[in-house]
């Protein structure tokens, strides 16, 4: 058997809050099985190849997106990188912080995502965005190296701090506060030229009244940025949680957080708190915010807490790397592909937990049936497939629970799909080819399509992009967890 | 589990990740009492699954006609590989009389060294696999059964009945951890004198190992991959 060491082409692009940011990377697939198992494939490299220079996301006004220049962007950068639309294998959009909650963001994050290739994804949710950033920064890679150490990764954009927490390259948690350099804007001479109307209510319940057009000291300002770095580092370093601090919460927010050994601050503040100096009200305005201001407050309430810091690999380009090198997975050894018109985007995954009692007896019909009426009430009639349902919790499939399984999809996909022309079926046991052939033989031609894949890491609730198979049947999957907090 | 005041969660993963017997602890210089007993009781079950025979029951489920090696009791079997390579001069005419002709997939089964494989397996893979058959558009010929067979007497079958590829799902030698573990060995075209890299096997096929439904799944494919590319063993592409 020959060996497969194939490479593909990733791209990232993160539309934060005050900057936007792209990356292209490659990924090499290689078949890890020995010649006598079931051949199975991994992701064994993510490299970055290419970083574009940071750019102030292009804004038409505070409530809209200026797409079109971002796509201009995107084509020169395109050009920069020496790659086109065709060398594009997968990749992420992710729109971060506080550019989610714009009046267009779910428009315009598609339309890029379509824009930068036929399989680049679009993608949101906080704490995607955590997980991403704390991949990207390194903190990931460094809680492997440091075994039963807490690492934290808080990533500071504009709007928001994102944080996440990794013990043994596991990410045991995340947590995102609305924290961030750009919350308020203002000019060389420290007049107020804006603020997101999100963080107005903590400002007011801490005293600080500030409107647009006033203008505040370097003192004030100083006040403002330690408040909210001690509410983020009280918060997550466990020591104080008032009222306050909750006015910054982005729901939901973790029933509890691990302790902390390493903390490690990426994102834009956390550039500027490499380097953090004494500064003049000038040089601390020079982005047009309070960025340097709260990354001065950060490291001095790090620094007197004496808590443990370490600088990332990767700061302000934390959450694209992670973007682009660490969204996409390949599905597991074995599957069925018949037919499918790549890639399949935005499929909603509807689970079906099924218990090992159920399967001996008559339940498991209503089960299936109580999940796809479920799914038919959540997702828009119009889409083909609807949905993806997810088999789990089957802990031996034998072929006598297969065909119980068939017995039941037929069924169901004919009273309640009729004229449904794809079928995606993901399993979490190792069971996606035989139950492709096994299927395909019941179904015998009433749909075009059918794609059963296995050992996916997937949550109830998430959505899934299919990409086109590469040879060997090997599928690129991302899962995407699409949350917009204000939908437009 | 030995007893570790250091890295004890570095001792877990490493017991995670294999299911030999590792960091079980010892009493002096010899193993504790509970696992030197699970040794010899895992031991005893390989020995069981190899002298062991398939029962009454599985035939009458499957119907498979039985064939027989030269090798009459398992101790010749075990002493004379060469022997469990040949099928009887009864074997070799109850199939040129019995068996389809130069059939595209031609399965035989066999116990092997563990007769347990063929009675815990044979009930998920061979059906996924006639289910793998019919999805590839692949028809197949009269399986039967081989008893105490070696892989190597399909190129005698492969003489006879001629079939384009063959696929012989026969017993492992057991382990301590399974006893109960299956190979697939698959051959485009076998005939006498078929060298062993021109064969091609999926083991370990058993419930904590190579799931068998999939196992049977994939050996469709891989046998399509041989008729379509004409060759098998280290000369195929998958």
């Amino acid at each position: 058997m020959h060996e497969t060491n194939e490479w593909i082409t990733s791209l990232g692009i993160d539309l934060g809050t005050s900057t936007t940011k792209f990356i292209v990377s490659r990924l090499q697939i290689s078949k890890v099985s020995s010649a006598f198992s079931l051949p199975s494939y991994k992701i064994t490299k993510r490299l970055c190849t290419y970083k574009s220079q940071i750019y102030s996301t292009p804004l038409i006004d505070d409530e809209t997106i200026d797409y079109t220049n971002i796509a201009k962007i995107l084509e020169r950068e395109y050009e920069e990188a020496g790659i086109t639309l065709d060398d594009v294998h997968t990749g992420a959009v992710i729109i971060t912080g506080e550019t989610a909650n714009k009046k267009n963001a779910r428009i315009a994050v598609n339309q890029l995502a379509e824009r930068a290739g036929d399989f680049v994804v679009a993608t949101a949710g906080a704490e995607l965005e955590s997980l991403l950033a704390g991949k990207g920064s390194g903190a990931q890679d460094f809680s492997i190296q440091t075994p039963n150490q807490v690492v934290a990764n808080i990533d500071i954009g504009g709007g928001t701090a994102n944080t996440a927490f990794f013990l043994n390259g596991e990410c045991i948690g995340t947590a995102t506060l609305r924290i961030g350099g750009r919350l308020i804007r203002l000019n060389p001479a420290g007049f107020v030229k804006g603020m997101a109307d999100s963080f107005k209510p903590w400002l007011e319940e801490n005293g600080f009244l500030v409107k647009k057009g006033d203008q505040i000291s370097f003192e004030r300002i100083k006040q403002i940025t330690d408040e909210m770095a001690k509410n983020l580092i009280g918060y997550l370093a466990q020591s104080s949680n008032d009222e306050h601090t909750q006015l910054l919460y982005i729901d939901p927010m973790p029933q509890s957080l691990p302790t902390v050994h390493t903390w490690m601050f990426s994102g834009g503040v956390g550039e500027l708190m490499k380097n953090s100096e004494r500064m003049t009200l000038e040089e601390g305005t020079r982005y047009g915010d309070i960025g340097p201001f709260l990354a001065t407050s950060l490291n001095q309430l790090m620094k007197r807490s004496s808590f443990n810091v370490l600088s990332p690999k990767q700061t302000v380009r934390a959450t694209v790397i992670g973007a682009g090198t660490q969204t996409t997975e390949i599905s597991g050894s074995t599957v069925f592909i018949q037919n499918g018109n790549f890639p399949i985007r935005n499929v909603p995954v509807e689970k079906v937990h099924i218990q090992n009692e159920e399967l001996e007896s008559d339940q498991l019909d209503h089960i299936f049936s109580e999940t796809i009426k479920k799914g038919l009430s959540l997702h828009s009639m119009g889409l083909d497939p609807a949905f993806a349902l997810y088999l789990s919790g089957i802990d031996y499939c034998s072929y006598e629970k297969l065909k119980k399984i068939v017995n039941i999809l037929e069924n169901i996909y004919s009273q309640y799909l009729p004229n449904q022309k794809n079928i995606v079926i993901i399993c979490q046991n190792d069971m996606a080819k035989a139950l492709g052939h096994a299927l395909s033989i019941r179904l015998n031609g009433k749909v075009n399509c059918l794609i059963c894949i296995d050992q996916i890491n997937i949550q109830h609730g998430d959505y899934i992009d299919i990409g086109q198979p590469l040879p060997s049947s090997i599928i690129p999957i991302i899962v995407k967890t699409l949350v917009f907090t204000s939908d437009a | 589990m030995i007893e570790l005041t250091d890295n004890k969660l570095a001792l877990e993963q490493l017991i995670q990740s294999t299911p030999a017997r590792i960091g079980v602890g010892c009493s002096g210089t010899r193993p504790k009492t509970e696992i030197m007993l699970k040794l010899r009781m895992d031991h005893a079950m390989a020995v069981d699954s190899v002298y062991g025979d398939i029962p009454k029951a599985f035939f009458e489920e499957f119907h498979f006609p039985i064939v027989q090696t030269p090798c009459q009791s398992k101790e010749m079997y075990l002493k004379r590989p060469d022997l469990g390579r040949k099928l009887t001069s009864e074997g070799e005419s109850f199939i040129r009389e019995h068996c389809k002709k130069k059939p595209q997939v031609q399965i035989v089964i066999s116990n092997g060294l563990s007769s347990k494989a063929i009675e815990s397996n044979i009930r998920d893979v061979y059906p996924a696999l006639l289910d793998s058959l019919e999805s590839y558009g692949l028809s197949s010929g009269t399986t039967f059964y081989v008893q105490n067979g070696r892989v190597a007497c399909m190129d005698v079958i492969g003489e006879i009945l001629e079939p384009d590829v063959l696929v012989m799902l026969i017993g492992e030698r057991p382990g301590l951890v399974s006893a109960d573990s299956m190979s697939a060995y698959m051959c485009y075209k076998p005939r006498i004198g078929t060298i062993e890299s021109n064969r091609n096997v999926i083991s370990n096929i058993h419930r904590g190992g190579t799931q068998p439904i999939e196992a049977g799944a994939q050996i469709g494919a891989v046998l399509r991959a041989m008729l379509d590319q004409k060759t098998s063993g280290t000369r195929l592409v998958i």
